[in-house]
């Protein structure tokens, strides 16, 4: 198993490699550069001068490949270079930003998995009933619903209906844990909706699938009591794949914080994501984005690796 | 309304400095919006323009008596406490008034001081740190400085050292690190001289008849030389380096917080803008709010004051009879311009057809739900120097089989018009419906392409251009030869961004350009306000004759202003145009 | 991720094609009774994209054709917007678009995913290598933000392909695919390998066939259920990932009905004031996405024999 986990380990930079390389390449192929739009107005004389001495102040004038090596070089020790736009440090902005969206994903997550997960046990030990044929209907809603549309009309409704609306002035979490939460809580909902949805249909599926196997026949056949066996044989069983789809739905709550954030105003990182990559604002984008995806990596790593506590039969 | 506010200003009887000084009055400017991250309409609280306001003025035009404002004594009057909060869309990208002046107005308004201030709505100035403005001759600007003032850093006084040294900058600044303050708006002043130590004198290259309402633009704000001079990089983007009202207590990715700066110098009232006593409010807070149904969800729910940005009068309606909120209509402020990549159209007939393609009353109809004028070349907002609506139709005429005869006529090389616009909503709605009018006038394809303002601005400054059409908004507000310079001047904006420039291959291309030049440098040093009306109009039938560089498309009628009923003495006349007026420290908040 | 979940409830032996297509669609009918609803309102929807232009009220890309932000009616049954056009129309214009890019996605995804997923089983070694790392660093990214930056590089470059698909639509279709066709890709891999070791295999494989004829008349024709169940799944993703994409700004051409885009630029000025512009592109996006899953959900348990009779 440590074999295994020092296996994926080596992987991983091959993995960042790989990703950083395919975003730069993606990036460089896009014309046009945000620092030109920092000038005001100059004459066709100047904009020619403010052009040539950009690109040799932030070296964009130079071959693919060596600008890549620079970037990953200086990267690799911390430092993603300046923004395009406004000049100021990348590094210290993604800092401030990453725990923000770190947040809201862990809470999504513990909702996801709050909701999630009884709502799949309940389903799954009353199969056939009306309860699990409304708990499926309610599911399938969930997973169909698109998160922006969600975030708009809890936005708008409630300002119509009470003049009153989710949204307030953000404060950190060390400030201010309380408030903090409350604002954070009401994104975090709006995305775990299509989460909980999801895990409660796996969880529901994969039990059902042992709830009816031999070990469990064996299990109530020797007088177990049902709570016992659902939980200690059944659930536990199920618990791979509610693992894996919670790591999966990661990305999908880190894609989400792009609309989220942006719809509920918090300052995290996927509103610095889509407005960097929107401004080609290369440096920053490509930071924001390669810390998402590095994020998203390592919690799928961790997932593997998880595996193997919770199902002891895997060994790598 | 709009008749009677600005025929009471017209009319008034004006000295001959006057006119020359602030002839350039009101206005419009900003096209430096396309230069410098434009169409971010709802961006704070003012148009966010490189120079807001400008004054003018002089003591001859005070003679009438400036409108008054709420402020004038309500039962509910001015009361110390309280804070102001707001919303604005991004993150600004520094808050060096000499370099950045875009998404951080809000701040600059408040953290530094200014010389003067020009009041649009009553044609006035208001002295700030200067307490008054001579002008022994037609090239000298003398500010005899306020005393008493200090800088929040270290308390030490501002003196005329630190005026100096602000605004000598400027050239500097553009040619090194990317300002975004355009030469148009310090382009006249030649030398700034520290005479004693408050007293700061300013010569003028050549006689410049909107100086002085230039100089009362936000990039005009005075920091402090020393914390300047430590500066390694040359300039205060992120240091809080002024001697304002207010002090910034946090600024960051979630938005800007200001708190009152206690040492901050008492106003004695200097007119009924200023409130006596001021500042009352203790914090300014601005949020960043992207989303603009959650901005007026947050309006709505009483979380924020001001909602900047009313797209049109369908939604003012929205705000109307509600006593939660005050509602008003005002003079518009908005316009927009539609640019040819000069080099395509070439050929006249060809940029005729495009004019002739367009169905203006159609536009008006729909876009601005009825509430429309023409524009030209002056804008609307300038009634003094603008042409009549008359004129203006008499070249914007909407003939769909003329268009097309000219169009075949010219042989251009053109079956597919992109036309190109940024995300602002209005933006990118105008920019279909041009693409539709094309497609059916001219028997062309077209495509509006709608880029997010970096992208959109790139993409203007690009010397082979990927679209054949622009559409760009900017906001009235400075003055006339800045409105035109912006938009249409060849040796500035119009040159790098419509490749409407003498440096063209093209010979009538270049023969055009030059003339626009040469027309709008000489109404610009038209001293006389006859003479400089008459040259005015020369350069603009000249821009409307040959259609050149672009079409000025038809704007709003009015502007509209809406805010919280608790704030007081809220200046709603002016916001829209003078982003310094915009002042937390002349409000409070009723009790 | 729907993907993952048709990958986990595969089953371990090959899926048979049903022996008598009928009978299989009577026990659908009979015994999915949530999927038929799904099957309705899919038809129902496939019916308003195609008949849309008779079904509309006005032309959705007119301006100024209806009167601006009216409440839902008689003649406007869900309202207008404020360009002058009806939301209803609008509505039904954007199914077009959204089944359109929606259908080529998971055409090309899953064609081109299967078709990798062939040659890497059949090369194996390091063509097999390479695809999965590719495959494994393309997954890596959330995919809402690597079709952002996709869109927004490849957006000048992309030709126009005329009538079929306008260029915006056509690199939509591009990005999204390149986010689903790895994960596909993954899936049909894994299965590819379990067939080659399948009995079935190694009896052709005696018998002299050649591996080219066994991968295309044996193992190809084994994974076409598991194919179908993707495929119904990966559908309803590709919707969402549309339709998000064009709120976000990046999708459809400017002024194209779409339920993504409906739902963001200027609209959002009116949302407040007029709720019914905002409301009716996201429930027909929902009810369509449910639909779609209602489907699969069903298609699911008839082709996945194990799952049968659980229920």
């Amino acid at each position: 198993m440590q074999a295994y986990i020092a296996r994926r380990l080596i992987a991983v930079p091959f993995m960042l490699f790989g990703m950083s390389l395919l975003l730069f390449w993606l990036l460089f192929l896009r014309p046009g550069n945000a620092a030109l739009t920092g000038f005001g107005l100059v004459s066709p004389d100047q904009n020619k001068q403010a052009i040539a001495s950009l690109e040799e102040e932030f070296g964009l004038d130079r071959p693919f490949f060596v600008q890549y090596g620079d970037w990953a070089w200086n990267a690799i020790q911390g430092d993603f270079g300046i923004s395009l736009k406004n000049r100021r440090p990348v590094t210290p902005e993604i800092r401030s930003r990453l725990p923000v969206t770190a947040e809201l994903g862990l809470i999504t997550v513990l909702l996801t998995a709050l909701i999630g997960i009884p709502v799949g046990i309940i389903s799954a030990i009353r199969p056939g009933t009306f309860l699990d044929g409304f708990l499926r209907i309610v599911t399938i809603s969930g997973i169909s619903v698109p998160n922006f549309w969600v975030a708009t009309l809890v936005i708008t409704l409630p300002a119509i209906w009470w003049a009153w609306t989710p949204l307030w002035e953000y404060v950190r979490f060390e400030d201010d844990p309380l408030n903090n939460l409350k604002i954070i809580i009401w994104p975090a909902i709006t995305l775990a909706i299509a989460t909980a949805a999801y895990v409660a249909r796996i969880v529901r599926s994969s039990m059902l699938e042992t709830l009816y196997s031999d070990y469990v026949r064996t299990a109530r056949a020797k007088g177990l009591r049902e709570r016992a066996v659902v939980l200690r044989h059944v659930f536990r069983s199920s618990m791979i794949a509610v693992i894996t789809v919670i790591g999966i739905q990661l990305g999908a709550v880190l894609g989400g914080s792009v609309i989220a954030e942006q719809i509920f105003g918090i300052p995290g990182l996927g509103l610095l994501v889509f407005e960097s990559v929107v401004s080609i604002d290369y440096t920053v984008a490509l930071a924001a984005i390669m810390v998402f995806a590095f994020m998203f990596t390592l919690v799928n790593l961790a997932v593997d690796v998880l595996y193997t506590f919770v199902d002891p039969r895997i060994r790598y | 309304m709009r008749e009677s506010y600005w025929g009471r200003y017209w009319r008034r009887r004006r000295s001959r400095r006057s006119f020359l000084i602030g002839g350039a009055a009101l206005a419009a400017g900003s096209a430096g919006l396309v230069a410098v991250g434009c169409g971010d309409d709802d961006d704070d609280d003012a148009p966010s323009e490189p120079q807001e306001p400008a004054a003018e003025e002089t003591e001859a035009a005070a003679t009438e008596a400036p409108a008054a404002t709420e402020a004038a004594a309500p039962a509910d009057g001015p009361m110390p406490g309280g804070t102001f909060r707001q919303s604005k869309t991004q993150v600004d990208d520094g808050i060096d008034p000499g370099l950045k002046v875009i998404n951080n107005n809000e701040i600059l308004a408040r953290i530094y001081n200014h010389t003067h201030l020009y009041k649009v709505s009553t044609n006035e100035f208001l002295f700030d740190a200067a307490t008054a403005m001579e002008q022994p001759d037609n090239t000298t600007i003398v500010f005899p400085l306020r005393p008493g003032m200090t800088f929040h850093h270290d308390g030490s006084a501002v003196t005329a050292e630190d005026v100096s040294s602000t605004w000598s900058r400027f050239p500097a600044l553009l040619a090194d690190q990317g300002s975004q303050v355009n030469e148009a708006n310090w382009g006249f002043m030649d030398t700034i001289t520290a005479v004693d130590e408050s007293t700061a004198r300013v010569d003028l290259k050549a006689p410049a008849a909107s100086a002085p309402v230039l100089m009362a633009a936000t990039s005009y704000g005075i920091v402090s030389k020393a914390l300047l001079d430590q500066q390694a990089n040359g300039n205060v983007q992120e240091l809080d380096a002024g001697a304002g009202p207010y002090i910034i207590e946090q600024r960051d990715s979630a938005g800007v917080a200001l708190a009152r700066y206690p040492d901050y110098y008492a106003h004695e009232n200097p007119s009924t803008h200023f409130l006596e006593g001021a500042p009352y409010i203790d914090r300014h807070e601005t949020r960043i709010i992207v989303d603009r149904a959650a901005v007026k969800a947050a309006f709505f729910a009483g979380d924020i004051d001001y909602i900047p940005a009313i797209a049109d009068s369908i939604e003012f309606e929205e705000f109307t009879g509600d006593d939660r909120f005050v509602a008003k209509e005002v003079a518009s402020t908005e316009a927009r311009f539609l640019a040819y990549d000069n080099i395509k159209f070439v050929d006249k007939r060809a940029r005729q057809a495009v004019s002739y393609a367009i169905d203006y009353d159609a536009m008006i109809a729909t876009l601005y739900a009825g509430d429309g004028v023409y524009d030209g070349p002056v804008g609307q907002a300038l009634p003094g120097f603008a042409l009549d609506q008359e004129t203006l139709q008499s070249y914007r005429v909407f003939d769909p089989q003329k268009a097309r005869e000219l169009w075949e006529a010219s042989g251009i090389e053109v079956d597919h018009i992109r036309i190109e616009s940024s995300i602002d909503p209005r933006g990118s709605t105008m920019a279909e419906f041009l693409a539709r009018q094309m497609e059916e006038n001219l028997g062309v394809t077209a495509e509006p392409l709608i880029h997010d303002v970096t992208t959109y601005v790139a993409r203007a400054r690009e010397p082979i251009k990927q679209w054949e059409l622009f559409v760009v908004p900017y906001n009235a507000s400075t003055t006339p030869e800045i409105y035109n310079m912006t938009m249409m001047n060849p040796d500035a904006f119009a040159g790098v961004s419509w490749s409407f420039g003498t440096d063209q291959p093209d010979a009538s291309l270049v023969a055009n350009a030059q003339k626009l030049i040469d027309l709008t440098a000489a109404q610009a040093q038209e001293v006389d306000p006859d003479l400089r009306l008459q040259k005015m109009e020369e350069m603009q039938l000249f821009a409307l004759e040959e259609l050149v560089p672009g079409i000025n498309l038809p704007v709003p009628g009015h502007s509209w202003v809406v805010y919280n009923s608790r704030v007081g003495s809220f200046p709603e006349d002016d916001v829209l145009l003078g982003g310094l007026l915009n002042r937390t420290h002349d409000m409070y908040i009723k009790g | 991720m729907a993907e993952s979940e048709a990958a986990a409830a595969l089953s371990q032996q090959a899926l048979r094609p049903a022996a008598r297509p009928y009978a299989g669609v009577l026990r659908f009918l009979r015994q999915q009774r949530l999927g038929t609803i799904g099957a309705v309102l899919i038809i129902l929807m496939v019916i308003g994209a195609v008949a849309a232009p008779v079904l509309r009220t006005s032309d959705p890309e007119g301006f100024g054709v209806t009167p601006i932000l009216e409440s839902p009616s008689g003649s406007h049954f869900f309202g207008t917007n404020r360009e002058g056009r009806d939301v209803w129309s609008r509505v039904l214009y954007g199914g077009r678009v959204s089944l359109k890019i929606g259908l080529a996605t998971v055409i090309v995804a899953a064609l081109g995913g299967t078709a990798l997923a062939l040659i890497a089983g059949y090369l194996g070694g390091v063509v097999d290598f390479a695809f999965g790392r590719v495959a494994d660093v393309l997954i890596a990214f959330p995919s809402i933000l690597f079709a952002l930056t996709l869109h927004a590089s490849l957006r000048d470059q992309l030709p126009n392909l005329g009538q079929v698909l306008a260029a915006e639509e056509f690199l939509l279709v591009v990005a999204i695919c390149i986010v689903f066709t790895p994960v596909i890709f993954r899936i049909m891999r894994g299965n590819v390998l379990e067939q080659r070791a399948a009995i079935y295999v190694e009896s052709a494989r005696v018998i002299g066939a050649s591996e080219m004829r066994i991968m295309w008349r044996h193992i190809f024709p084994n994974l076409v259920g598991l194919l179908l169940i993707v495929m119904s799944t990966t559908l309803p993703a590709a919707i969402l990932t549309e339709s998000a994409l064009s709120f976000l700004g990046v999708g459809v051409e400017q002024g194209t009905p779409s339920w993504g885009a409906d739902l963001s630029g200027s609209n959002r000025t009116y949302f407040v004031r007029a709720p019914w512009i905002a409301i009716f592109p996201g429930l027909a996006l929902s009810v369509t996405v449910l639909a779609f899953n209602l489907f699969g959900d069903a298609l699911r348990d008839t082709l996945d024999p194990r799952l049968r009779g659980q229920r």
